[in-house]
């Protein structure tokens, strides 16, 4: 529990002052009462992922056509981009629990800037090279490339438009007019609600360390050697959203 | 003793005689003596070195799956289907094992945290294993009900539920056919409006759909450009499997879309 400062702790780090709650018998049965709830939290969450997981199992047995040319559309450059990043940023974030353990501060918090700046890339990855264009029709070109003439572009030649490849949407939206197989639409929904769901979970643990970051700032240092339950739990939580990407990449843009 | 008192539980207890307070040798705190678990702190090297195998890995489950695509094309041969998921499939669960043990310390940690987290892989292996069971095994029973199921229709229906007509959905035609006629329809109306006569609006629009319809197949990548390797030719016979419908019709599918218009 929090500690009202006084004039003889008040000058201490967070980490320092940190008490542990009445009903535990020391800070380290805090810490493995702690974090073994939050493993419970985890299972919930691979359940969770598990719906999709089944999902895509019994459609792609059904409709293994539909998967095939659904995931075709998927270009795996991306999809290995977002994965480097994501394995270096829970690396990162590591490193970050590693620093903290040693009361680096600075270091850690680094650490924690790197993994979140990785977080970042992902989800702008993710909507500019993936869902606009499969949603729109509309490409992000960084290069400003030669478009022909009769090409629609924005922004100065930022986006230019693919009549031939926007609609791909989810569900009752999807608006695709080109779709080889009758089931396709199947497709574009798991791909959605299963990359939608774990984008989602990459925005909240981008919050989750964000807190920590914020809170380790100079003049606070909440986490240090003796206590660094939140560092570690934001960690857990991000290589879980690491682990389900792990097996959403091959499911999605590699098997065929 | 009170919960919420601003005194620590331990110091309430320690002034109780009648809790043990008064025993030196007892320690209200640690009544059992338990050995307290020590934090483990991995060390950079680890992490470092862990970071690599999964790059390594990484590389490999993209090389595997594009080198199949390579072999297929070259060689002309068709690869069984379960290679390139156990392939993934397995580097995948080897990657997905070293963050556990790793970067989530599974290896370091209590075993309670490992067996909560196995309790959750048997929930996927139930959930997975049991749809699959009843999936092989519905047509055995049901014949009737292994019907495919069509997301979709388009989007227009009346009917009168008491008294008042109302609009909605139909579904007697899947969301791909109903927009591929739109969208033909949109083209045609396009030439018409610049003042083509009917008929050759309809042409030009089915000839501006089957543009467009072959740009939107050139998207796809890598291995999906390549020949038919899902029917069967006179040099290679390729087994089918799977119930997708539309698999085996000898119509194309804009043949239809034609033909749905009028």
């Amino acid at each position: 529990m929090s500690t009202l400062p006084t004039k003889a702790n008040s000058d201490l780090p967070g980490y320092e002052k940190y008490q542990h709650a009445n009903h535990f018998r020391n800070k380290e049965d805090e810490f493995d009462a702690c974090k073994t709830g939050f493993w419970l939290f985890l299972a919930t969450e691979v359940l969770l992922f598990a719906g999709i997981f089944v999902w895509y199992a019994i459609y792609r047995m059904m409709y293994p056509d539909a998967f095939r040319i659904g995931s075709s559309y998927l270009d795996w450059r991306w999809g290995g981009l977002n994965t480097i990043v994501l394995l270096v940023s829970s690396y990162t974030m590591a490193m970050s629990i590693h620093h903290f353990q040693h009361n680096r501060q600075s270091t850690a918090r680094r650490n924690l800037l790197i993994t979140l700046a990785c977080g970042g890339i992902f989800v702008v990855v993710k909507m500019l090279m993936e869902y606009i264009p499969k949603m729109t029709g509309w490409h992000f070109d960084l290069f400003m490339g030669h478009h022909g003439v009769d090409v629609k572009t924005a922004l100065g030649g930022l986006f230019y438009f693919d009549p031939s490849y926007g609609g791909k949407l989810p569900g009752a939206l999807f608006n695709f007019a080109f779709a080889t197989n009758p089931n396709e639409n199947m497709w574009w929904s798991m791909y959605y609600t299963g990359t939608g769901l774990h984008a989602l979970h990459v925005l909240i643990g981008m919050g989750l360390i964000f807190r920590v970051w914020w809170l380790s700032r100079p003049g606070v240092q909440n986490y240090g050697p003796r206590h660094y339950t939140g560092v570690e739990m934001a960690g857990l939580y991000w290589h879980i959203v690491d682990l389900i990407w792990i097996f959403l990449f091959p499911m999605l843009y590699l098997i065929h | 003793m009170s919960l919420f008192g601003s005194k620590p539980l331990r110091s309430a207890h320690a002034a109780d005689p009648a809790h043990g307070g008064a025993d030196a040798a007892f320690d209200e705190n640690d009544p059992h003596h338990e050995p307290h678990h020590e934090h483990v702190i991995v060390s950079a090297f680890t992490n470092r070195v862990v970071l690599g195998i999964l790059l390594v890995f990484t590389v490999m489950t993209v090389g595997a799956a594009n080198l199949e695509v390579w072999i297929e094309s070259v060689f002309n041969i068709h690869l069984p289907t379960w290679l390139n998921v156990f392939i993934c499939l397995s580097i995948a669960t080897i990657k997905g094992i070293l963050v556990l043990l790793y970067f989530m310390q599974l290896r370091y940690d209590s075993p309670i945290n490992a067996l909560i987290f196995c309790f959750s892989l048997f929930g996927v292996a139930l959930f997975l294993g049991f749809t699959a069971i009843d999936l092989g095994n519905r047509a055995k029973v049901y014949d009737f009900k292994r019907g495919e199921i069509v997301q979709g229709g388009n989007g227009e229906f009346t009917r009168t539920v008491m008294g008042d007509i109302q609009e909605g959905r139909a579904y007697g035609q899947s969301m791909v056919e109903y927009r591929r006629a739109q969208k033909i329809a949109e083209l045609t109306k396009e030439f018409k409006d610049r003042g083509d006569p009917d008929d050759v609006a309809k042409q030009k629009g089915m000839a501006e759909f089957n543009r467009l319809q072959a740009e939107a197949v050139e998207h796809r990548h890598g291995q999906h450009q390549e020949a038919d390797t899902t029917t069967s030719s006179g040099k290679i016979s390729r087994p089918r499997t799977g119930s997708t419908p539309g698999l085996f019709d000898a119509k194309p599918p804009q043949t239809e879309a034609a033909h749905g218009e009028h």
